[in-house]
């Protein structure tokens, strides 16, 4: 690990020109993240939190701003920073084994195996090494998805909507896996979501952002202790935090009938 | 049930579809309307050349309000296939494509021989080659045009020399391929016929080995569908009437001819008064005639060129010859 | 009960098979009914057992076999360059934005031209040996298989090319692992598509002074008003076009083991 691992950013803008109007996708985004937190991002469509995570990426490079990882700048893309899409985006024509060796580069052939197998065992699809993606249901690809990101150990795991695809019970099951890989990996994790529970089920804080333009609303911290109960009175109270950030004061009456 | 009507309707169209494509265009009725000749651009049809430049065909049968409507086509076997389209009711063309016509199962008949012309056939070799003699075309490579009457004359002056069909190297080339592949000296010779001979040789590209003289005679004839010819004798006869009169208006002044014939055919006046003179085109049937196409049968026969035998003497019919007063 | 599903097995696979060949054997029997009754032109359509009777003869004495395989080497020739060349240019100009540009105006004007009309510079160039039959088989195969080239690699999934960014994939492997791989299904069809043609320009190619074959049978058969030899060499080509075609599919299929396709009801 080289440097602190801290990423920071600051008065990080963007914007983006469409036929003659200009949309203000983030504005002004100051944040940092120390190495191995777990940060959630949460928001409705359009506040730019994708656009911040790829920013982060390296995918996005036109931007105000600055963003620095262990003190230096960003440039581009890079193996310090992983990351685990909405969709799988395995390719198909490689088993669940060829999918995760496609991102080592330059690794002995003795060592591949053993960091592939190591890695297939991490996400649980020990058995499966020579499945193809097709055969796989879409909780088994994101694992894939998963292990091929961490098989560089990435300073930072960036995850973007990683569980929107999957049924309810499946995307449960996951996130406490990612838990579990987080525990051991030990890495900085910054996951996007739209769903309010699992953001603070999984965040250390979790970052709210607004829509047009995108900034950053509140940053709560969750002092829950993990594993975490959904219905803690804490939990709750957090969940009513985030959701009142986002809808009006109706639905108060409600809440203080329970 | 649908099943079943699906399966009628489909065999109701399919018949639909063979019958006009197995029938062919053939007119049809008693009454004709047109008379649709087919001619090559050669000099071996001067004469009704002659007759097409002057109308006299448009003009005799303007009365009976029938149009005469001339169709050009580069080979005899282009005219078959008309013929066998039902396109065409009379057809000029050399005596091998017509004896193919006749073997294949065509309904036609020769109503007279248009003319003769062993010098309108040669060999020819590149203008540079160092062939001197036919011997030496020995396992060289010769182009021909197949199923033309070049093709007989070839194999006739192989037999002269000696060499056999299997010694050279047989290359099927359409006439104008044949023009360059000579020119480009990508064969060693080619079996050609005038307007060729003398359009080439005069741009330099080739030189004759020899020609028909002593090989072959080299008559070409005019073929009328059976059909035609028994609804219609009146315009066969009007149109060998017509060749009649091109044969004579010819012999009595052919730079008048040459110019009217250089309309028709790609040479220069001058040129064709040099080529008349290769040619004898008095319209009739010879017993020498009669003789020739039997021995090009018997040739094409043992040779495969076709496959059932014809007869000659049933092919051709001399009535109409006789009609307007021809030996 | 076994013994009743085997033979319900046997009717199906019967039933399909039958469905294979209906269309085709009703149009043999409407042929053949059309010239027993008399309905054919002997000298434009021959009746169905005078074809029978020409591919009887041409089969047994050797020289059909003998003109497939002059033609097959020529249009295997002609398809191997077209196939090797257009994909190595399919992959360059996919993969170089300037190559694209720089080739695209020549391509689409050279696109549209048939092979026959290539005809007479093939013969001044090449001669009338082989080296011009094949340029023709190769020019009609040739497009197909650049554009399905091109066209494949313009079609890869951006979301992988941007995966391949974020694991910062090396060019080689890049190419290798990711742009080959993912172009194979439209390549695959681009190569069947090709291959057929090239079987179709074989007529035209021998057209080009040729003593053998089975384009030059059916022009030469032409000439001598044989319509019975055309059609067996035309039933010939059909035939050993589709084998082709079959055996490029087995292959796709093979090869594409995982590609999940869309087969119809």
């Amino acid at each position: 690990m080289n440097g602190d691992g801290n990423l920071v950013i600051h008065n990080l803008s963007k914007e983006f020109v469409n036929s003659q109007k200009v949309i203000q996708v983030l504005q002004d985004i100051n944040l940092s993240i120390n190495q191995g937190e777990f940060i959630s991002i949460v928001g409705g469509s359009g506040c730019g939190k994708t656009t911040l995570l790829r920013i982060i990426a390296g995918l996005e490079t036109n931007y105000q701003g600055t963003v620095t990882l262990s003190g230096k700048p960003l440039n581009g893309c890079g193996l310090d920073r992983g990351v685990v899409f909405q969709e799988h985006r395995l390719l198909p024509w490689r088993t669940v084994k060829d999918n995760i060796a496609f991102a080592l580069n330059n690794v002995a052939p003795q060592e591949r195996e053993r960091i592939i197998q190591e890695h297939i065992d991490l996400v649980g699809l020990t058995g499966f090494e020579h499945a193809y993606p097709h055969q796989l249901s879409g909780g088994m690809a994101q694992r894939v998805a998963l292990a091929r990101a961490l098989v560089n150990r990435p300073q930072i795991l960036l995850l973007d909507e990683p569980f929107g695809a999957l049924d309810a019970l499946t995307r449960i099951q996951m996130q406490q896996e990612i838990l579990r890989i987080w525990e051991i990996e030990k890495n900085t994790m910054i996951l996007v979501t739209h769903d309010i529970d699992e953001a603070i089920y999984l965040g250390d804080r979790v970052v709210v952002m607004s829509s047009r333009p995108g900034t950053i609303k509140k940053i709560l911290r969750v002092n829950l202790p993990r594993p975490r109960d959904r219905s803690n009175v804490e939990f709750a109270y957090l969940r009513r935090e985030i959701y009142r950030e986002f809808f009006a004061s109706k639905d108060e009456d409600l809440v203080y009938a329970i | 049930m649908k099943k079943f009507l699906n399966l009628i309707l489909l065999i109701g169209f399919m018949v639909m579809v063979f019958q006009p494509v197995g029938y062919g265009k053939e007119q049809r009725g008693s009454v004709a309307k047109e008379l649709r000749i087919a001619l090559q651009p050669i000099p071996f049809y001067a004469p009704l050349f002659i007759a097409k430049q002057q109308g006299w065909l448009e003009a005799e049968l303007k009365q009976a309000k029938i149009s005469v409507k001339w169709h050009s086509f580069l080979s005899g076997p282009a005219v078959n296939e008309a013929f066998a389209a039902g396109e065409i009711d009379i057809g000029l063309m050399g005596d091998t494509p017509a004896l193919i016509a006749r073997a294949s199962g065509q309904d036609l008949r020769i109503v007279s021989i248009t003319c003769s012309g062993p010098k309108a056939q040669a060999l020819a070799v590149p203008k540079n080659s160092t062939i001197k003699s036919v011997k030496e075309l020995k396992g060289k490579r010769v182009a021909v045009t197949k199923g033309t009457g070049v093709h007989h004359f070839l194999v006739l002056a192989f037999q002269k020399n000696g060499l056999k069909i299997n010694d050279v190297q047989l290359i099927n080339l359409q006439i104008e391929d044949i023009g360059a592949a000579l020119t480009s000296g990508n064969v060693d010779a080619g079996a050609i016929w005038e307007p060729y001979i003398t359009q080439w040789v005069e741009k330099g590209a080739i030189r004759i080995l020899t020609d028909g003289t002593g090989i072959k005679r080299g008559i070409s004839v005019i073929l009328v569908s059976n059909k035609f010819a028994v609804q219609h004798p009146a315009l066969v006869t009007a149109l060998l009437k017509a060749y009649q009169r091109g044969y004579e208006f010819l012999k009595a002044d052919p730079e008048r001819a040459a110019e009217l014939v250089a309309n028709e055919v790609n040479l220069t006046s001058k040129q064709l008064l040099q080529v008349f003179t290769k040619f004898d085109y008095r319209p009739g049937i010879s017993t020498a005639d009669i003789e020739d196409l039997k021995k090009s049968e018997e040739f094409m026969r043992a040779h495969k060129i076709i496959r059932s035998k014809v007869d000659v003497d049933a092919f051709v019919d001399r009535r109409y010859l006789q009609a307007i007063g021809n030996k | 009960m076994y013994r009743k599903l085997r033979l319900w097995q046997i009717g199906t696979d019967l039933k399909k098979t039958f469905l294979y060949f209906s269309l085709a054997l009703v149009l043999l029997f409407v042929w053949q009914v059309l010239g027993i009754i008399g309905w054919l032109n002997p000298v434009i359509i021959p009746s169905l057992p005078t074809v029978f009777r020409s591919f009887g003869e041409y089969f047994s004495s050797g020289e059909l076999l003998r003109h497939i395989g002059v033609s097959m080497i020529r249009v295997l020739e002609g398809f191997g360059l077209a196939a090797s060349l257009g994909v190595m240019l399919g992959l360059a100009i996919g993969l170089s934005r300037t190559l694209d540009r720089m080739t695209d105006l020549l391509i689409q004007i050279l696109k549209p031209i048939p092979p026959i009309a290539w005809i007479p510079l093939a013969i001044i160039w090449f001669g009338i040996g082989e080296a011009s039959k094949i340029f023709i088989i190769f020019i009609g195969a040739f497009y197909p298989i650049l554009i399905s080239v091109v066209d494949g690699i313009r079609r890869i999934d951006p979301k992988l090319i941007e995966l391949a960014k974020i694991l910062e994939v090396p060019r080689r492997r890049f190419i290798k692992d990711l742009v080959l791989p993912g172009i194979l299904p439209p390549v695959m069809t681009g190569l069947r598509v090709g291959l057929g043609i090239a079987w179709m320009c074989v007529v035209a190619a021998e057209l080009i002074a040729a003593s053998e074959g089975v384009g030059y049978l059916i022009m030469d058969a032409r000439q001598l008003s044989q319509p019975d030899v055309v059609i067996v060499g035309m039933f010939t080509i059909g035939v050993i076009g589709k084998l082709m075609d079959s055996f490029l599919r087995w292959l796709s299929k093979r090869v594409l083991v995982w590609n999940v396709t869309y087969q119809g009801e």
